[in-house]
């Protein structure tokens, strides 16, 4: 037959889950085929990962509460650059913390996500399109390179007698702050240069030094007083006081520069005139025009970066071009850094914009095109502020979801996208293209990824909550009302925690599955012990009719001894008729726990007069709540002839002798319970009128004990 | 990072079907063999281990599914013998199961209404009560409902659909009612060629019956396996085919359009028709959010898709026995959100090879390399 035969063939089978995905791929009968599970690793279970991801999400909480709060405007550039900052914070404490414990591999990733971070956080984030980038870049390299905290201490401690070792690293360190454009701060370390110990002459050489640095103009984006016009005019006058000083021979003969350069190879002047060949070529060869009074500053600049390159002594740059590449090769000056001395002295008004073609020819000029690394790609499209490539390459190379979405979610955050407008465009050039269009799919996707990776773990998934939550126009509902399906309440705790956000998200129906799952859970392993509990589930459940089988279950089947507690929670969610009984018992029962005697007796009436009671409870209720029969003076009226026709009619006529022993002996009890009542009753109105009215008063004050009913 | 574990299931003979729970902690295994086995992890170390096997039925399982834990530890499973049977996890009740396990498997009923082999069972979305749809080999599609979850013994036939060809395999659109009607997939792997492959049905709640909606003319190959994506807001169904190569085919529901039969009217696209299995596809599956498809064929690896932010299908992986698995940068795509358009590839593969080659000149930084490319499913 055909299906016998297709029960011969073997085929592949598949199956997902959360977290893990299962198949059988191979027949190996007899044994049946082998299954591999697949099982999902969470890299938020990495040391110190997890301190890393909740705080993240507490700056992600953060950067919501801003863009609602700005909304519809985007939040302005200076917050979402201080919360990115708040990140940054995070990856360099991870670092730190993963370099302590000897995980360098894992330090590394997260070095490079913070280096890379930066820099995209100078192009989408903090730099406007209209002023100059160096500032950024500035801090960026400083950030990154600065060996102050390692070379200065060891100065300091040799006081003002260095050690000619100590004396070229630290000229080594003010030459790199120099580069970086950090020339306060190198201003500062030559100080250590020109104490008292030192010549006159070099004392006057470094206070010309510190006096050109520390006067070295800079843009301060963020100062709103501070003009770009009024920048050049003054950067062009400083570069030219440096000239002026240069040509002036005000370094000249300097016996600490000598001493420095002990194993400077070539002039200062020919060292000098190597870089003006490296930037007049590699200026021409790129279209600079730089004899238009435009570039005059920068002309001036490049000059200016010659005089210092003038002084630099060591192999690295004062050698040849050979001795130079041969530096940069060995990672002694990155390209980066070589970028950025350029901008400092040759380009410092560039826009964001215009980067690109200088890092361009910085690489070219490098020889460095051919033999770029993952992260100087990265860069370079940052550069070209291509944003979706960035995002593309971080999660490709480095396949961390934590840095894709944050960096993705500020620059939706930040809406450059109002700033793309085609005038603007084009004054920045065809190089300049915003592709913001596709940065709305992209965060949602990463959100949707990482939201749900985080719904999926074990003691994290609240926070995905925040996530998914993120996501525009309600998509995160759908979202995390499944993933909320796929939570497994494997404990009441985790059941409690479960409803209470389901609660804050209107889930009614996965409330309602989630209580009825332990509901059933606890009626179907708990036995009859935990029908209570189970009943307590299906009431949140909102089940009327789980809450009534167990109301029968626990009435019927147990001792109809349900805690005042529940009843009250019972009466507070009995919405449908068919459980008008339970709204009634739950009075009965409170005025019957709390002592209530006479308050019982008139429910119980109620309830027989309504008929509410069912008639297979009807002896499990008096029989169980018999405390009120032992005090006659609970009844007044007709209560107990009303019982009394009750239980004839109920409990003996209609039933007859479908009763064991057990509740044959019930009622007889029952019986001889309401007839000592009704003696006592009628005892009480035979004296009632034998005394008359006037002695009734005096007669109040008299208590009739119940138990002289017995003697009737 | 994914961690590969294999496990010897012990069954005597082909196992037919594999099934994880509700929350991916526990598996059902069916074979040949007549038995099924229960499988559940250890969250300490992440091991598999056999808690139950018990012989079901009287000829080779096909299918093993499990309901949703709302109801309780309950299975359905369909077989050769012509029978589907439901099967409940009780503590210290029946004596069929594990003698290790504090828990047993009883069959609370045998669905005994096929006059051939039933070929596949699944339970319906809890939003409908619990309910079990099993398709056979004679072409019908029955849908059973248990009316009391406390007593699975009582199990009534509320619908019997023919589709009028060998009914191979069948799914229930899990997508949660808020606006769309109950929908069934059936498909057939009936050979000949004028017969439909996949038939597809919706439920009209007013007129109390299935009506056919569709029948995928585009799908003309037998089927082996069918499963609609949860969706999680789109506007429209997807719903993975295994036939001859895999298939991904969207409907989307034409508003309140109705035929003359009350069915909704809708627009059937083919969106992803993937061939690099290059062989029979046998079975496909979802991940919960409806963003991965996974997919098993007779080339001996599971292949991973997914449709990328601007809606394109793309293999992100794939996942050999032997517990390895190749991400599709090497293949030329890329495991993101991104997909693989060919600018994409050819931008990332440079990027990885040169950062494989090129040794670092950032001091302070190692080379970025060497790092996974691990496809993320929910």
């Amino acid at each position: 037959m055909k299906a016998e035969y297709k029960s011969k063939v073997f085929r592949p089978l598949v199956t997902l889950a959360p977290r893990s995905l299962a198949a059988v791929l191979s027949n190996s009968t007899p044994s049946g085929g082998e299954l591999t599970t697949w099982s999902r690793q969470f890299f938020v279970d990495a040391p110190f990962v997890r301190n890393f991801v909740v705080a993240g999400a507490e700056v992600f909480a953060t950067v919501q509460k801003e863009y609602k709060a700005h909304y519809p405007d985007p939040v302005p550039p200076k917050i979402v650059t201080s919360l990115s900052r708040m990140y940054r914070t995070f990856l360099l404490e991870l670092c730190q913390n993963l370099k302590a414990t000897g995980d360098l591999t894992s330090a590394d990733l997260y070095s490079n996500l913070d280096f890379v971070w930066n820099f995209c956080e100078i192009m989408f984030l903090s730099s406007h399109p209209d002023f100059p980038v160096l500032p950024y870049l500035v801090d960026w390299i400083h950030l990154n390179f600065d060996l102050t905290s390692e070379i200065l201490p060891k100065v300091v401690a040799e006081g003002s007698e260095l050690e000619e070792e100590t004396t070229l690293e630290l000229w080594n360190l003010i030459y790199s702050h120099v580069f970086h454009g950090t020339t306060r701060e190198a201003a500062r370390l030559l100080s250590y240069l020109g104490g008292e110990s030192a010549s006159s002459t070099t004392q006057r050489h470094v206070a010309l030094m510190e006096e050109l640095l520390s006067k070295r103009p800079e843009f301060r984006p963020e100062d709103a007083a501070s003009s770009l016009t009024e920048f050049e005019a003054l950067f062009t006058a400083w570069q030219e006081e440096c000239v002026n000083r240069l040509e002036n021979g005000a370094f000249s003969g300097s016996p600490n520069f000598t001493l420095v350069c002990k194993c400077e190879k070539l002039h200062p002047q020919r060292v000098a005139y190597q870089f003006q060949c490296i930037f007049d070529a590699e200026s021409n060869a790129n279209g600079f025009d730089l004899r238009g009074p435009r570039d005059l500053p920068v002309t001036v600049g490049g000059k200016y970066g010659l005089f210092v390159m003038s002084h630099i002594n060591s192999n690295i740059l004062c050698g040849d071009d050979e001795a130079f590449a041969s530096a940069v090769a060995r990672g002694l000056i990155t390209w980066y850094e070589y970028m950025v001395l350029l901008l400092n002295y040759k380009y410092p008004t560039i826009r964001p914009a215009q980067l690109k073609a200088y890092a361009v020819r910085t690489l070219q000029q490098l020889d460095l095109v051919d033999k770029l690394e993952a992260r100087d790609a990265i860069l370079l499209h940052a550069m070209d502020l291509d944003v979706v490539s960035v995002l593309r390459e971080i999660t490709a190379v480095w396949d961390n979801p934590w840095v894709a979405l944050h960096l993705s979610d500020l620059i939706f955050a930040c809406g450059r996208s109002s700033i793309s407008t085609s005038a603007q465009k084009q004054r920045r050039g065809d190089d300049a293209s915003f592709d913001f269009a596709c940065v709305v799919p992209l965060r949602n996707d990463f959100l949707l990824e990482y939201g749900t990776t985080l719904m999926e773990h074990e003691t994290l998934w609240q926070m995905g909550l925040c996530y998914l939550d993120a996501l525009p126009d309600g998509k995160g509902r759908p979202v995390i009302r499944t993933c909320f399906q796929h939570r497994n309440p494997f404990s009441e705790q985790e059941a409690q925690k479960l409803v209470q956000i389901a609660e804050r998200y209107g889930f009614g129906d996965e409330i309602k599955g989630i209580c009825r799952q332990i509901c059933l859970s606890k009626l179907k392993r708990g036995g009859s012990s935990q029908a209570q509990n189970a009943l307590l589930w299906a009431i949140k459940a909102g089940d009327e009719a789980l809450t009534t089988r167990i109301v029968d279950k626990i009435l019927f089947e147990g001792d109809a001894q349900i805690d005042v507690a529940l009843l009250d929670a019972l009466l507070a969610n009995v919405l449908d008729a068919s459980l008008a009984f339970l709204h009634e018992f739950s009075i009965f029962r409170r005025a019957v726990s709390e002592g209530r005697g006479r308050d019982g007796v008139v429910s119980l009436c109620s309830m027989i007069k309504r008929g509410v009671i069912p008639k297979r409870l009807a002896i499990k209720i008096l029989s169980k709540n018999e405390s009120i029969f032992d005090d006659g003076s609970n009844f007044e009226g007709d209560d107990v002839t009303t019982l009394m026709e009750y239980v004839q009619r109920t409990l003996v006529t209609q039933r007859g002798d479908d009763y064991n022993s057990e509740e044959e002996r019930q009622v007889t009890d029952l019986n001889r319970k309401l007839i000592k009542i009704r003696a006592y009753r009628i005892m009480c109105e035979f004296r009632r009128k034998a005394t008359g009215a006037e002695e009734e008063e005096e007669d109040s004050n008299t208590e009739f004990v119940y138990g002289e009913a017995d003697d009737y | 990072m994914f961690v590969a574990r294999h496990i010897k299931t012990e069954h005597k003979d082909l196992i037919h079907d594999v099934a994880y729970d509700f929350y991916g902690t526990r598996m059902a295994t069916c074979s040949s063999d007549q038995t099924v086995r229960i499988w559940e992890v250890d969250h300490a170390t992440g091991n598999w281990s056999c808690t139950a096997c018990w012989k079901a039925h009287s000829g080779s399982v096909w299918k093993v599914t499990w309901a949703n834990p709302e109801f309780g530890q309950v299975l359905a499973t369909c077989s050769f013998d012509r029978t589907a049977a439901v099967w409940e996890e009780v503590v210290g009740e029946g004596n069929i199961g594990d003698k290790v396990s504090a828990t047993h498997w009883v069959k609370r009923t045998t669905l005994v209404d096929s006059r051939t082999s039933v070929t596949d069972v699944k339970f319906a979305p809890k939003y409908l009560g619990l309910v079990l749809a099993a398709c056979s080999a004679d072409g019908f599609v029955r849908i059973y409902e248990a009316p009391d979850v406390m007593n699975l013994t009582q199990w009534s036939l509320q619908y019997e659909v023919s589709a009028k060809f060998s009914c191979s395999c069948i799914a229930w659109n899990p997508t949660y009612p808020r606006h769309f009607a109950p929908i069934i997939a059936v498909g057939s792997d009936d050979t000949s060629p004028d017969t439909p492959k996949v038939l597809v049905y919706e439920f009209n709640e007013n007129l109390r019956r299935w009506n056919k909606i569709d029948s995928l003319q585009d799908v003309t190959e037998p089927v082996n396996d069918l499963s609609f994506a949860p969706n999680l807001g789109r506007s429209y169904h997807l719903l993975g085919i295994a036939g001859k190569d895999l298939k991904v085919v969207s409907l989307e529901p034409q508003g309140m359009e109705e035929d003359s039969q009350g069915a909704t009217r809708y627009i059937v696209r083919t969106v992803a028709k993937c061939s690099e299995h290059n062989s029979t596809v046998w079975r496909v599956a979802w991940n919960i959010t409806g963003t991965i498809l996974a997919s098993s064929g007779d080339d001996g690896v599971v292949r991973l898709w997914k449709g990328n932010y601007i809606g394109n299908w793309k293999l992100v992986s794939i996942l050999r026995g032997d517990g390895t698995q190749l991400a599709m940068t090497e293949a030329g795509a890329s495991a993101s959100p991104f997909g693989s358009s060919p600018v994409v590839s050819s931008i990332a593969t440079t990027s990885s090879s040169t950062a494989t080659t090129t040794a670092s000149r950032f001091m302070k930084f190692a080379a970025a390399s060497g790092v996974k490319q691990d496809v993320v499913w929910h």
